[in-house]
């Protein structure tokens, strides 16, 4: 007795189509990316969408725009992997699919009218721009607003006129570095905790939003911890292996917590005691 | 729970009935020295009085190997998924304890509909244990004897099997002919052996109550016992593989020769192996094998019972049978419960 039917699948993609394509550097790419139904993906600034090409395989990409109120979004991609450099191979036109939004993204309601406090190293901008973008697009809602970013090389940073935008808006303290500087740079040198010393905060009212390489985590934290920040106020993006987005296949686990739904955004007092989590 | 009486010489032509049904019938087959669970050809190849299967019956509802997604041509669409009507005969204890886990895991959050399906169609015919294997140890996890989660439920008494009805399909799948309404004294010995089965694994015995290790375990993050195991695990996965409630899988995709159409299936992944973590930047988020370990005996002994209220492990014993490193889950428990003690 055999019953074939049609299910209803979670791990059905849904069509989409790249609109346009941004090179950023020379590894990473700003892809815009429309849903063919139509419908708006409706995400929160730090969710994740799971992309695939059909024949290759499928991975977890932060999505790097605000929310729209259109079918549009944007996912800025580091060629790291098959899966990836296979994406960074396609033009405009060709179609990929999508699954999400995934994941819980940043407490937008939490942060009204708090400071923030943005801390990217390299790669780590890219799910945090979404949600500097979605504060500077409502920047009455929020107080002050400090951009720290850390590139390796003056050659790596992403999102250059964007960066150059922010630099010269009133509204928006920005303070960037470079681990290694070449012949053009003119401007900081050295690791991302370097820039801690160069702003005054208060710490009763900001809000620390941190996202990089999982190296940077610990010492970004401790100049947090000198700065006087209550732990409560401070959230990070964490990256794992987000293979499924729906809390079953286990690969994006730190300890008891499936990092595709109960994170990837965790206050730091979810994780600290948390062997796994930095 | 309704109960009832079927005599021995019954279960041959009860299976025999089954096959004819049209249904599948799983049974447990000898295979050289060990038993693994197979389609039932005759009703005569099916053996109650097993130690212990070298898989669970978890391969029949959460195969090694599933399809998830087809694909032509970039257009993806749900696979037409077979299901098929099934009969497990004769499932331990622990493994209906083990499936009951797994559904609750397949139902949480976004329920899963590969998983669902073939439960549904699945009817699981329970038998108690009368040979327990050398590395059991269910009378220390609350898993030597069930009281719900199958259809129905065989223990065997001396003239015969007492039946618990634990569902009405099974109830349907009974043959009506030989079953019989128990006497009193068959009652009393369906008790008698209940009671058997919890001291039967005496021979293993974890130091601590289930209920105490999630805590026994948080307190022991750094305890000695998980460096032991980066030096002895081998980091292959055998206890993965035939652990009745690992559930972890990978998702892959497979093109036909045509390079346009092709498939998208998961299949079973382990958390003990070293690549598990990885992501594309080449970080792996647990590189020791302590911490693989770790995570792993935390997963089945604290993170499971404190989401599900069940426990993790069912002490079967399996990987313990498995591992060419002799890690055996009782003596990892037991290192951390006695340094509680002293």
């Amino acid at each position: 007795m055999h019953t074939a039917e049609k299910l209803s699948s979670p791990y059905l993609p849904e069509p989409a189509t790249i609109q346009k394509i941004t090179p950023l550097t020379e590894t990473e790419k700003l892809f815009l990316i429309s849903l063919d139904s139509g419908r708006s993906l409706g995400h929160v600034p730090g969710q994740f969408v799971e992309v695939s090409l059909f024949g290759i395989g499928e991975g977890p990409i932060s999505i790097s725009s605000p929310p729209s109120p259109d079918n549009t979004f944007e996912l800025g991609i580091r060629a790291a992997g098959n899966l990836t450099r296979a994406l960074h191979n396609l033009k405009v036109g060709d179609r990929i699919g999508i699954r999400g939004p995934f994941g819980n993204g940043f407490p937008v309601e939490t942060l009204m009218g708090k400071d923030l406090l943005f801390v990217a190293g390299g790669i780590g901008l890219v799910p945090l721009r979404s949600l500097i973008k979605y504060s500077l697009e409502h920047r009455a809602a929020f107080g002050r607003i400090m951009i720290l970013f850390g590139a390796r090389s003056p050659k790596e940073r992403l999102f250059t006129s964007e960066l150059a935008e922010w630099a010269g808006r009133k509204d928006v303290e920005f303070l960037e570095t470079v681990d290694r500087a070449d012949d053009s740079w003119k401007g900081n040198v050295g690791v991302i905790t370097t820039l801690f010393k160069k702003i005054t905060i208060d710490p009763r009212k900001t809000a620390v939003l941190i996202v990089g390489p999982p190296v940077m985590y610990k010492y970004v934290l401790l100049e947090v911890k000198v700065k006087d920040v209550p732990k409560s106020n401070v959230w990070l993006s964490l990256e794992r292996r987000m293979k499924c987005g729906l809390g079953k296949c286990g690969h994006c686990q730190i300890n008891n917590y499936y990092v595709c739904q109960d994170g990837p955004v965790f206050a730091y007092p979810q994780i600290e005691d948390k062997e796994e989590a930095l | 729970m309704e109960e009832l009486v079927i005599g021995k010489d019954a279960i041959v032509p009860w299976l025999s009935e089954l096959l004819a049904s049209g249904r599948e019938v799983i049974g447990v087959k000898r295979h050289l020295q060990r038993y693994r669970f197979e389609q039932l050809e005759k009703p005569e190849e099916a053996v109650l009085d097993y130690d212990v299967t070298l898989q669970s019956p978890k391969k029949f509802i959460f195969p090694p190997r599933e399809n998830l997604v087809t694909f032509t041509g970039g257009k993806g669409s749900t696979p037409q998924t077979e299901t098929t009507e099934r009969v497990i005969f004769g499932v331990h204890p622990y493994d209906i304890h083990a499936v009951s886990l797994l559904d609750d895991v397949f139902k949480d959050g976004q329920p899963d509909p590969y998983y669902l399906q073939q439960r549904a169609r699945t009817l699981l015919v329970g038998v108690d244990v009368l040979k327990p294997s050398l590395n059991a140890f269910c009378g220390s996890m609350g898993t030597a004897t069930v009281d719900s989660g199958f259809d129905l439920m065989l223990t065997p008494i001396e003239d015969g099997y007492f039946v618990r009805v634990g569902s009405e399909a099974g109830k349907k799948i009974l043959p009506q002919k030989y079953i019989k309404q128990p006497t009193d004294a068959q009652r009393a010995q369906f008790h008698r052996e209940q009671e058997k089965a919890q001291v039967r694994f005496a021979l293993n015995r974890v130091e601590a109550p289930v209920k105490e290790l999630p805590a026994l375990l948080e307190k022991n993050q750094h305890h000695p016992v998980w460096e032991e195991l980066e030096k002895r695990c081998l980091g292959c996965g055998s206890c993965n593989l035939v652990c009745p409630t690992c559930y972890c899988f990978d998702v892959k995709d497979e093109v036909s020769l045509d390079l346009s159409s092709g498939v998208r299936y998961r299949t079973w992944d382990g958390c003990l192996l070293k690549d598990f973590t990885r992501v594309a930047s080449g970080e792996v988020f647990r590189e020791s094998r302590a911490n693989r370990n770790r995570h792993r005996f935390f997963r089945k002994g604290k993170y499971m019972i404190e989401k599900y209220h069940k426990p993790g492990c069912v002490g079967c014993g399996r990987c313990t049978t498995h591992c060419l490193a002799d890690i055996n889950p009782v003596e990892v428990f037991n290192a951390i419960a006695q340094k509680e003690v002293l």
